[in-house]
């Protein structure tokens, strides 16, 4: 289990993570989402061990993962960056990442690559960005770590690939028990990947949830009434936002859908829909609350 | 695509994650090392190789100084090499994009360091061992095809056959001497190597950019000698009495790469200077403390890099404190030379602004760059005032204080174990031609006369210094004298002076005390039992040891002294060839006729210096082996006297009158003022009766060791080294040197 326990990061006088507490239990796809700079880098970072956290702890099965060869031996990185292996083939960056994870399997990454078909002996720096991304998946996979951090895993990959590099990761979540903690900014892939996500913002953890319960937690509804009514009238803690064209209003709620018809019902609606959110709308109304919108731009 | 559940064979634990990494650091940096052959190939292998071609081919050994400027590029080529190998082992240090990549890997801090630092060295080192060890084994077919033998220069051979060539024939031991030389160059070469990829990987560890990182790997090389240099200069060097040139040289040749070159070469220059034997001990002491700090460095760098976090990559200055040193270092550097410069002038602080100016340029300069622009630039300001003032008083404290006050340090006897003094007593005057220049005194009256001396010349200086003496010094006649006290604690403590004739006169008592007398006794015994006594065995381990029968040795001579020396320029006369009884002889007469002198014999005016024996350099081809050193014959020798005379060797007066002597110089010396001027005029010009008879008078009266109470005249003729006019002589030394003053001849 992935554990933060009131972890802090400081850059200079930027506070990165401000007392995060977070628990991913082994075998959970964890997504991590937030705005650029909220901080999900920066955990992606302290879990592997490449920052050392500055107030806390940071354990994984228990253990201090900073500095901690046991414990990072369990954990593979993959970075938004590709350029760092351009002098490799991907035979050398093969045996280069063997020599460090014990576990590695030469069989998994002769089957991965036979699904990818990269060419193995080329210079890394004559692919292109997804061809990189592809080789470092491979790679770390291939490793078979208990747990597969990834920041912006599905940069520069195509549809097709997308497709394929999802599959990789599920079945070995599936086979191995693999907990995989994706940042992604496209929150699809996160919806169709993750069963829990946490919503970062200014370096705190707004809430860390089951993707159901965040879906169940949130509705879109789309309402006209027999009399006029304003925004004022709906307004409430639960209401993130509103919008009417003509006389049709549409409310993003929060509450269970109970709780939301409910609501809407005191009003005495004509039509009435609850529609389900995206992973996508929930993110940008939640963060609307908190005031990072396009709000301020014409 | 489910994946393969976890029976693969090839599943298995590495050892060291830490191997691992460096041995694909070096496989990926193949080409370096290649290259680094290359260099380092193409260096000494070559100069042996082509010294074989040219005795080969040739005959001799030919022109290889264009294979040594090759050697030379190609060595420094390939030692600067280092800081790219360094830069490369630990380009995670300034190049972000690496961080994520290295600092997640399961390895701990510090093996990720030893990994790094590791590969890095072997990429860097390897093919400098492995091109000396081909050298060495170029060097061992060299000495055994080549050396002892001979050769016959082949243009001699074939521009005219009338030449009788066999007198051009030479024996070859030029592979023995290379290897002479590579006992040093090899291991100093490589402690040089060590220390500068270590101290590249220490710059580059406290760096956060590649521009820090190249610029202050650079820099520091220069600014470490550059700060003791000026730390020496504007602290030590005028500090009165304190002469660390030669600790300061050791300090400099041992703490930077680029010093340590110096050192090597000075190190290597002491250990052949001693008698061509190839002594280890210069090389070692050099060694010992270039290794010493080297390793320093490294734990330095080890220690910073554990604390390192990978966040700081591509920030200014991952260690602050780093930066701050090297701004503060070179804002001393600047400030002290103004002070000092200003100080060594006139004190007027006309030098202030233009100080001021050049260190705030320098300083923002490097702030700037080092804050990533001008936003906080007050910051730097006020930085550079703290800076500044720092220094400044550092300075003003130290130079003020004259060192903390440790120039005015004189111990107490009853502090002091022993005093190694070198001084011109009578056995060790620089006129003269002998090694006898040192003694250790462990008497405690005599330890108590070098403290007196030693504050006596202190209260001149304070005198001069608090201007209630006109210091004219230039032209004061002084003994130079070196007092190191071994303090019973176990530290030393070392003085320097030119001592005025006041302080000099608290040593006349060493001069002739039984522990002065005993040392000088072991140190002829020494002498004459190694050129003389045992001559043919010291002579059979030097054939031993240079594998070559080339050697003649000088014959005896004696340096006749006595007065005629005033009147003629050093007079030789060749002896023979000294026996083993002769030497016996020679000690045993010296040693009597040493313990019989006495006070007055040694200052008293009318017993002259009869001459100098001087025992046998002994030459090769290539130089001196050993050159020999004089030993005085007083007048009061007797029994060496009678020896040389059973021998036929008559020290007599070979004095030729004034005529024989072309060029005639007085000085005047009042050491109670310090006031002191010297005449020079030729014989003619003193033509006159009365003169040449006054100009006798003092000849026949003047002596070689004196010191007067009050003012004095000394007379040196044909510059063959001045004698003393004794006290009672003045009056005739004032109206002659009244008289040349007036002649006008050049005077000083």
């Amino acid at each position: 289990m992935i554990k933060l326990e009131n972890a802090q990061k400081k850059f200079g006088s930027f506070t990165a993570l401000e007392g995060a507490d977070l628990e991913i239990p082994r075998g959970t796809a964890f997504g991590l989402l937030g705005s650029n700079g909220a901080g999900k880098s920066t955990i992606l970072r302290m879990l592997s061990g490449t920052y050392k956290p500055d107030g806390g702890r940071v354990t994984i099965d228990g253990e201090d993962i900073y500095n901690n060869v046991k414990a990072k031996e369990k954990v593979f990185f993959i970075n938004d960056e590709t350029v760092q292996f351009g002098g490799f083939t991907l035979n050398k960056l093969k045996e280069y990442y063997k020599g460090f994870y014990p576990n590695f399997s030469e069989e998994i990454f002769n089957s991965l690559n036979a699904v990818i078909k990269l060419p193995v002996d080329k210079k890394t720096d004559t692919f292109s960005k997804g061809m990189k991304r592809q080789a470092i998946v491979i790679i770390g996979l291939s490793c078979r770590p208990d747990y597969l951090l990834l920041d912006e895993a599905f940069d520069g990959l195509d549809p097709t690939m997308r497709i394929i590099v999802k599959r990789m990761l599920v079945d070995a979540m599936i086979d191995r028990q693999m907990t995989v903690v994706i940042s992604s900014h496209n929150l699809k892939e996160i919806n169709e990947i993750c069963d829990t996500v946490a919503l970062l913002h200014h370096g705190k953890i707004l809430f860390s949830r089951e993707l159901d319960s965040v879906k169940g937690d949130i509705h879109k509804v789309q309402a006209a009434f027999k009399e006029d009514h304003s925004r004022e009238e709906f307004e409430c803690p639960q209401l993130l936002h509103y919008e009417r064209s003509m006389s049709i209003h549409y409310l993003i709620m929060r509450g269970s859908e109970e709780e939301v018809r409910k609501k809407i019902s005191a009003y005495n609606p004509a039509v009435f829909d609850l529609i389900p959110l995206t992973l996508e709308e929930i993110f940008i109304y939640e963060m609307e609350v908190l005031g990072y919108d396009a709000s301020g731009i014409n | 695509m489910t994946q393969a559940v976890s029976t693969d064979k090839s599943v298995k634990k590495k050892a060291s994650p830490c191997l691992h990494n460096g041995q694909f650091f070096v496989k990926n940096n193949l080409k370096m090392l290649i290259m680094n052959f290359i260099f380092h190939f193409l260096a000494f292998p070559l100069i042996i190789i082509m010294l074989m071609v040219n005795i080969s081919v040739y005959g001799d050994e030919g022109d290889i100084e264009m294979y040594v400027v090759i050697a030379v590029l190609t060595t420094i080529a390939g030692v600067i090499t280092g800081a790219v190998t360094a830069m490369q082992s630990f380009k995670s240090m300034y190049n972000k994009q690496y961080v994520d990549m290295e600092f997640s890997l399961p390895m701990t801090s510090l093996q990720r360091f030893l990994s790094n630092y590791l590969s890095g060295l072997f990429v860097y080192i390897m093919p400098f061992l492995a091109a000396q060890l081909f050298s060495l084994i170029l060097l061992g077919i060299g000495c055994g095809f080549f050396d002892g033998k001979t050769f016959i220069p082949s243009n001699h051979v074939f521009s005219d056959p009338t030449v009788d060539v066999s007198q051009y024939a030479w024996v070859c031991d030029a592979f023995g001497q290379l290897f002479n030389i590579a006992k040093f160059l090899i291991p100093g070469g490589l402690m040089i190597m060590l220390m500068f990829y270590t101290m590249w990987v220490f710059t580059t560890v406290c760096c956060g950019s590649t521009f820090e990182a190249i610029a202050y790997s650079t820099g520091i090389n220069a600014l470490i000698p550059g700060v003791l240099g000026v730390i020496f200069i504007t602290f030590f060097e005028s500090a009165y009495g304190m002469d660390f040139s030669d600790t300061f040289v050791k300090i400099i040749g041992c703490t930077s790469p680029g010093g340590a070159v110096f050192g090597l070469v000075m190190a290597i220059e002491d250990c052949i200077d001693n008698n061509m034997a190839f002594s280890m001990l210069p090389f070692m002491k050099w060694l010992a403390p270039t290794l010493l700090i080297t390793a320093a460095i490294f734990g330095g760098a080890a220690y910073l890099y554990t604390r390192r976090k990978a966040e700081q990559t591509g920030s200014p200055f991952a260690f602050k404190a780093f930066y701050h040193v090297v701004a503060a270092a070179i804002t001393y550097c600047i400030s002290s030379l103004f002070y000092y410069s200003d100080s060594t002038y006139d004190y007027s602080g006309s030098n202030f602004v233009p100080m001021i100016i050049i260190s705030a340029v320098v300083y923002l300069i490097l702030d700037v760059i080092a804050n990533r622009g001008v936003k906080k630039i007050w910051k730097g300001i006020v930085r550079y005032a703290v800076t500044l003032g720092a220094v400044s008083a550092l300075y003003l404290i130290v130079s003020g204080t004259e060192l903390l006050g440790a120039v005015y340090k004189v111990p107490s006897s009853a502090t002091v174990a022993s005093v190694k003094l070198e001084y011109e007593g009578y056995f060790g005057d620089n006129n003269y031609d002998t090694s006898f220049e040192s003694l250790t005194i462990k008497d405690k009256d005599n330890i108590q006369c070098i403290i007196n001396a030693h504050k006596k010349e202190l209260d001149y200086y304070k005198e001069i210094k608090n201007g209630y003496r006109e210091y004219n010094g230039d032209y004061a006649v002084t003994d130079d004298v070196r007092i190191e006290y071994q303090l019973i604690g176990g530290g030393t403590l070392v003085r320097e002076y030119s001592l005025r004739a006041g302080a000099r006169k608290e040593l006349m008592s060493i001069d002739i005390s039984d522990e002065y007398k005993a040392q000088y006794i072991e140190y002829f015994t020494k002498e004459i039992t190694d050129r003389i006594v045992n001559f043919e065995q010291n002579l059979t381990e030097y054939r031993k040891t240079n594998r070559t029968d080339d050697y003649y040795r000088e014959a005896f001579s004696l340096r006749f002294i006595n007065m005629s020396r005033l009147k003629k320029d050093n007079y030789y006369l060749e002896l023979f060839d000294g026996t083993e009884e002769f030497g016996n002889e020679l000690i045993r007469c010296l040693t009597e006729d040493v313990n019989a002198m006495t006070y007055d014999d040694y200052y008293k005016s009318d017993i002259p210096e009869a001459g100098y024996l001087r025992l046998p350099d002994i030459f090769t081809e290539r130089g001196y082996w050993d050159s020999g050193d004089e030993i005085i014959i007083l007048g009061c020798y007797k029994n060496t006297i009678d020896l040389l005379q059973r021998y036929d060797i008559d020290i007599t007066d070979n004095s030729e009158g004034i005529t024989a002597y072309t060029d005639i110089s007085m000085s005047y010396s009042d050491h109670e003022r310090l006031m002191s001027g010297t005449h020079n005029t030729q014989p003619k010009y003193l033509n006159n009766y009365e003169y040449e008879t006054d100009m006798d008078t003092l000849l026949e009266n003047c002596v070689y060791r004196y010191i007067p109470d009050g003012s004095y005249y000394t007379i040196n003729v044909n510059g063959s080294g001045s004698a003393y006019i004794p006290t009672e002589y003045n009056h005739i030394a004032a109206k002659l040197y009244d008289v040349m003053s007036a002649l006008g001849h050049y005077s000083y």
